[in-house]
């Protein structure tokens, strides 16, 4: 169980002052958007190399330890190995690479496999760089300020993003707190390791009504401490954090810009 | 059971960039039947400490023996199982442990995990609840309806109901009135005075519980054992427990501060109660 949970570095922050560190959240949530679409765009290899390029780029940037990062994606690692192989022995057309048994690859299944595999190792790492290197709250602030002109469809960005930011903020609160109910299970004799799944599912109820209980409990603190300091909503509030445009930020949405743009051209004009 | 702890060294999160080493080359015994303390500032290592005593953390390094189970980095899971009926962990805040529909059953979840037939659960847990000063007519409620005193003695009965040999306890009293405090402890020194096989292990930052009930005092700072020994020996040493930012209590430091003062070399400090402190008094005001 511990493993499970210490290994896990989606939705990680890890401290750093690296040049992507400081980067804008806006600028971080706009270059992500603009990279996720635009890979698809295109199956060009030259468009998919570039698209590693950036990838490895930003990460070598971003200064975060590769040895941690790669023990994390162990899971993703697994499920892009499994789609590269499927690619390759579903493939069934083009020209004949070798045969085994009964298997016949083909050159085709081979590239295409390699392109799907490269398009989601590289669309995984960007993801987790962003969280890897933004706090939750900046991510939040980010998100808030890019979808405010939402606001004029009626649509309560300003609530939308604070219930985020709300839940971000307690993921690690309920992590431990979990941790510290499974413990005093355990303690107590609670084997969450055996038994058949009915009976382990069973277990679990010995962590999740304690964990239910205090998380009502903390919502109602919450809302007596929010109220107890005025907080009424969105309508005019100012913000003690300011985003601040950096000249990295203008580089970095160029690049992807560029990325972009070189993506649409070869998708439709060549 | 005896406890030792050799040369341990306990590691959260290895090989991550958040990687801390909470515990370094950590020497310790706890023998049999015996009531030991250990104090120390938040994140001194203390709670690292009492989790590798029933296995719920394996030490990176070293070895921790419990009578005859040994622990190591290799430990199997299902080997350390047995172990954890004879510790019994009352962590802070138990009462947050608490999940069965009525008390008399999250009671005997404890004794029914190691393999207690039900009857025979319910009869211990029977015996533990009233042990803790719960009434009969609370048994079949739902522990949510409690008071917090009341559940915190629950959390306390459903721990007592393995029979344990070992008792962990991490700051048992946090947060209950001083007449509740006095009674859950007092509640813990008579569990242990019962037999002669029982010992308590208890964490604390109230120096007055660590003096009243600890024969032994371990002081942990900084992942490291700094002092060990008798209670007698480790709060004469004022000084230094003062310079790792913890207390003595409030009798102790009263008669430190008349040795100083008057300058009468005969006053004893080593007195760990109010009665014997008064005495002492009036020994020094008799010599005047």
């Amino acid at each position: 169980m511990g493993d499970m949970l210490n290994n896990n570095i989606i939705g990680q922050y890890v401290p750093g002052d690296s040049y992507i560190h400081r980067m804008d959240p806006r600028a971080k949530l706009i270059c992500i958007v603009l990279f996720m679409v635009f890979l698809f765009f295109s199956s060009h290899p030259l468009i998919i190399a570039i698209g590693l390029f950036i990838t490895i780029v930003s990460f070598y940037l971003s200064q975060v330890p590769l040895r941690f990062f790669l023990k994390g994606m162990r899971l993703i690692g697994i499920i892009i190995l499994f789609t590269f192989m499927m690619h390759l022995i579903i493939t069934g057309e083009g020209s004949i690479l070798f045969e085994v048994f009964f298997i016949t690859i083909y050159v085709e299944g081979v590239i295409e496999g390699f392109i799907i595999a490269i398009r989601l190792l590289t669309l995984v790492t960007m993801a987790s760089l962003l969280t890897l290197t933004t706090t939750s709250v900046n991510l939040a602030d980010g998100m808030e300020t890019l979808l405010r002109p939402l606001e004029k469809l009626r649509i309560p960005i300003h609530e939308l993003a604070f219930m985020m930011s709300i839940a971000l903020r307690f993921i690690p609160t309920l992590l431990g707190e979990t941790r510290k109910i499974t413990n005093a299970q355990i303690s107590r004799g609670a084997n969450f390791s055996t038994g058949s799944l009915i009976q382990r599912v069973k277990k679990f109820v010995s962590i999740l009504v304690p964990l239910f209980v205090r998380s009502f409990k903390r919502a109602e603190d919450l809302a007596v401490a929010m109220e107890a300091r005025g907080y009424t909503g969105g309508n005019q509030r100012t913000k003690f954090r300011k985003l601040q445009w950096g000249w990295i930020d203008t580089i970095a949405i160029i690049v992807f810009l560029l990325f972009s743009l070189l993506a649409i051209t070869e998708r439709f004009f060549s | 059971m005896q406890i030792k702890a050799k040369n341990i060294v306990y590691k959260y999160m290895p090989n991550t960039p958040f990687e801390r080493e909470a515990l370094k080359q950590v020497n310790v015994t706890f023998e049999e039947n015996s009531y030991n303390v250990i104090i120390g500032r938040t994140g001194s290592g203390k709670s690292t400490l009492i989790q590798l005593i029933n296995g719920l953390l394996q030490p990176t390094e070293g070895k921790m023996e419990i009578g005859e189970y040994i622990i190591s980095s290799k430990t199997k899971e299902k080997d350390i199982f047995s172990l954890r009926r004879h510790v019994g962990m009352v962590f802070q805040y138990p009462e947050n442990q608490l999940f069965h529909d009525t008390v008399l059953q999250d009671v005997s979840f404890g004794p029914i995990n190691f393999g207690v037939p039900q009857g025979e659960a319910e009869e211990i847990g029977r015996n533990a609840l009233s042990r803790v000063g719960i009434s009969d007519m609370l048994f079949n409620r739902s522990p949510f309806e409690l008071s917090g005193g009341q559940m915190r003695r629950v959390a306390i009965a459903g721990v007592l109901a393995s029979e344990p040999k070992i008792l962990i306890l991490d700051e048992p009293t946090a947060g209950l009135d001083p007449q509740g405090q006095y009674e859950i402890m007092e509640l813990f020194y008579e569990w242990y005075k019962e037999r002669g096989d029982r010992s308590v292990i208890l964490v604390t930052h109230q120096m007055e519980e660590a003096v009243k009930y600890g024969q032994n005092i371990v002081v942990m700072n900084n992942g490291e054992l700094e002092m060990c020994g008798k209670r007698e020996e480790v709060f004469q040493q004022r000084d230094k427990l003062l310079q790792l930012g913890l207390g003595i209590p409030d009798t102790v430091k009263l008669l430190h501060l008349l040795k100083e003062t008057s300058g009468d070399k005969k006053i004893n400090t080593a007195k760990f109660d109010l009665y014997n402190t008064v005495e002492e008094l009036l020994m020094f005001l008799e010599r005047d």
